[in-house]
């Protein structure tokens, strides 16, 4: 008798959020023609060609808000906006306004590196115990095992507590170092240069060692490398910092609406997730990046030394019939990635106040878009 | 809101104070259940006493209201939160089969870091958590699977759950 009354209740909670979902509206904008800029890196026709493209992506992704720079590694920055800022969909997204880019940080965290490898301070291939102690297997890992994930140290964001904490205590303050502590004494998942593994614990473990070697905190580094990066909840937080949108089931935000703005996910990242960047500053970096202004010749090659698709804080995509690489990043509610065409010359980037979302595939189709 | 929360857990604890046993109704009854759960209103172990507090009749069926308290901790996990997960309930069915519908408050101990002192401090938060779901068994053993949504008010964050119970009413 009383499972009658539980298929009901069931039934009514199916309905709610059939009828829920339905009344979400995409973001309702329209980019006149007149606001599309031209420029030397994007010119007119593909310029109205982006454009339309971002507003179809907006509309059938439901993506909140979005943001796209190209430049040539010696040109002038061309940007476009659309959607907006806040869930609420009130205020107009700009060029200015800026995303977590989740681990789109660890290609500037790895730049820090090579910096440093460059004034003697580093070296890649010296074990990590001898800069920083106490933590267990550190003796047989590299730095360039830690920039190119061929650590075998666990993930951190591959533990369920990890995601029920944060995703529960949005204010949650995780200490990277503890993080980091309990990863290495889980032991490898594989000896250290044997494979390929993702580990956002290796650029933890970076951060960790690039703040001991200097005697500096990490948001100084970033600030002196480059202009628009901001290392929150690390320092005080920036107005123009977006709201994050995540439609993902398991943390109900259909139905019951989150904090916008979260410290315990950028906090479990540390150095490998944490920084926000705009797409027009992201690619500021990457243009005096790869013209070798930040590290010279060499050691920029030794970051694009790829083994399978890692190379030392670059990853390789095939999108869109091109082999571009760079990085893309993806923290609860943001999306980013920065990618470099070598032949072309070209710097793509994007960021994007939803999850999920594949910034990836519409750069690719971005990238097909240019001469 | 933990002072709420902890009043609040403090009025749960009353009703659970020894008493004269309520009226009971139908046959097998058991006023008292161990329960020992898996995930549900405690990540993710917790160990609970309910007790049947007030018994009565619905629609033909047999209706009794529970409070419960207990512990909970994750001894195996990364985090090693201690929690004190508290709730009422009502138990609705027939004598082994019933539907059980709960509003849980949880408090728990929660460590956040201090990125510039470069220690840790120990909170209390506390987190609602209503449930949903199947009972079986009055007297003897006890199973049962709840669906069990947890909210952070405070936090403004919530996460779907589930939760496994096993226990003994006596």
């Amino acid at each position: 008798m009383p499972f009658q009354y539980v298929q009901r209740f069931l039934i009514l909670v199916h309905l709610l959020a059939l009828f829920t979902a339905c009344g979400d509206d995409p973001a309702d904008w329209r980019l006149p023609p007149e606001s599309v800029p031209a420029t030397t890196a994007v010119p007119a026709t593909p310029a109205a060609a982006i454009a339309a493209l971002m507003e179809s992506t907006i509309r059938d992704q439901q993506l909140v808000g979005l943001q796209v720079s190209i430049a040539r590694t010696n040109g002038e920055i061309w940007s476009l906006s659309a959607g907006t800022a806040d869930l609420g969909r009130k205020e107009t997204l700009s060029s200015e306004h800026l995303f977590r880019i989740g681990s789109l940080t660890k290609t500037f965290t790895a730049t820090i590196i090579m910096r440093l490898v460059q004034e003697g301070r580093l070296s890649l291939d010296a074990p990590v115990s001898t800069w920083i102690r106490g933590y267990p297997g550190l003796e047989r890992v590299t730095i360039r095992n830690l920039l190119g994930h061929t650590s075998g140290i666990q993930n951190v964001f591959s533990i369920p507590d990890v995601f029920v904490n944060s995703t529960l205590f949005p204010d949650k303050f995780w200490s990277h170092k503890w993080l980091a502590m309990e990863c290495c004494e889980s032991g490898p998942e594989f000896q250290p240069g044997t494979r390929t593994a993702y580990s956002n614990t290796n650029y933890i473990l970076l951060g960790i060692i690039i703040e001991t070697v200097t005697g500096r905190r990490m948001a100084e580094h970033y600030h002196e490398l480059a202009e628009g990066v901001w290392f929150v909840p690390y320092e005080t937080r920036p107005a123009s910092l977006v709201s994050g949108h995540v439609d993902h089931f398991v943390t109900m935000e259909r139905w019951y609406e989150h904090k916008p703005d979260t410290k315990s996910w950028a906090t479990a990242g540390f150095t490998a997730g944490a920084l926000a960047s705009s797409a027009k500053a992201i690619v500021r970096f990457g243009q005096r990046l790869f013209s070798s202004e930040i590290i010279p010749e060499d050691q920029l090659n030794q970051m694009r030394s790829f083994r399978e698709r890692y190379g030392l804080g670059f990853i390789r995509y095939e999108t869109g019939g091109y082999s571009l690489y760079g990085h893309e990043g993806e923290l609860t509610g943001f999306t980013a990635v920065m990618l470099f065409d070598e032949p072309s010359g070209l710097i793509l980037a994007a960021c994007c106040n939803t999850t999920p979302f594949d910034s990836v595939a519409l750069l690719g189709q971005i990238r097909r878009l240019l001469p | 809101m933990t002072r709420r929360a902890a009043a609040l857990t403090c009025l749960i604890l009353l009703l659970l104070i020894p008493r004269p046993a309520p009226a009971g109704t139908g046959e097998g009854k058991a006023d008292h259940t161990v329960l020992f759960g898996l995930a549900g209103s405690s990540p993710w172990l917790s160990l609970r006493y309910e007790r049947r507090m007030y018994s009565t009749t619905l629609a033909g069926l047999n209706l009794h209201l529970a409070a419960e308290a207990g512990i909970g901790t994750s001894p195996w996990t990364f985090t090693h939160e201690i929690s004190f997960p508290t709730g009422i309930s009502a138990l609705w069915g027939g004598s082994r089969h019933f539907l059980r519908i709960g509003l849980g408050l949880t408090l728990t101990t929660f460590e956040q870091y201090d990125y510039w002192k470069d220690r840790d401090e120990t909170e209390l938060r506390s987190l609602i958590i209503p449930s949903i779901g199947y009972r079986f068994g009055n007297e003897g053993l006890i199973l049962g699977l709840s669906f069990t949504p947890i909210f952070n008010p405070g936090g403004g964050a919530a996460l779907l759950w589930l939760g496994l119970d096993i226990g003994w009413g006596f």
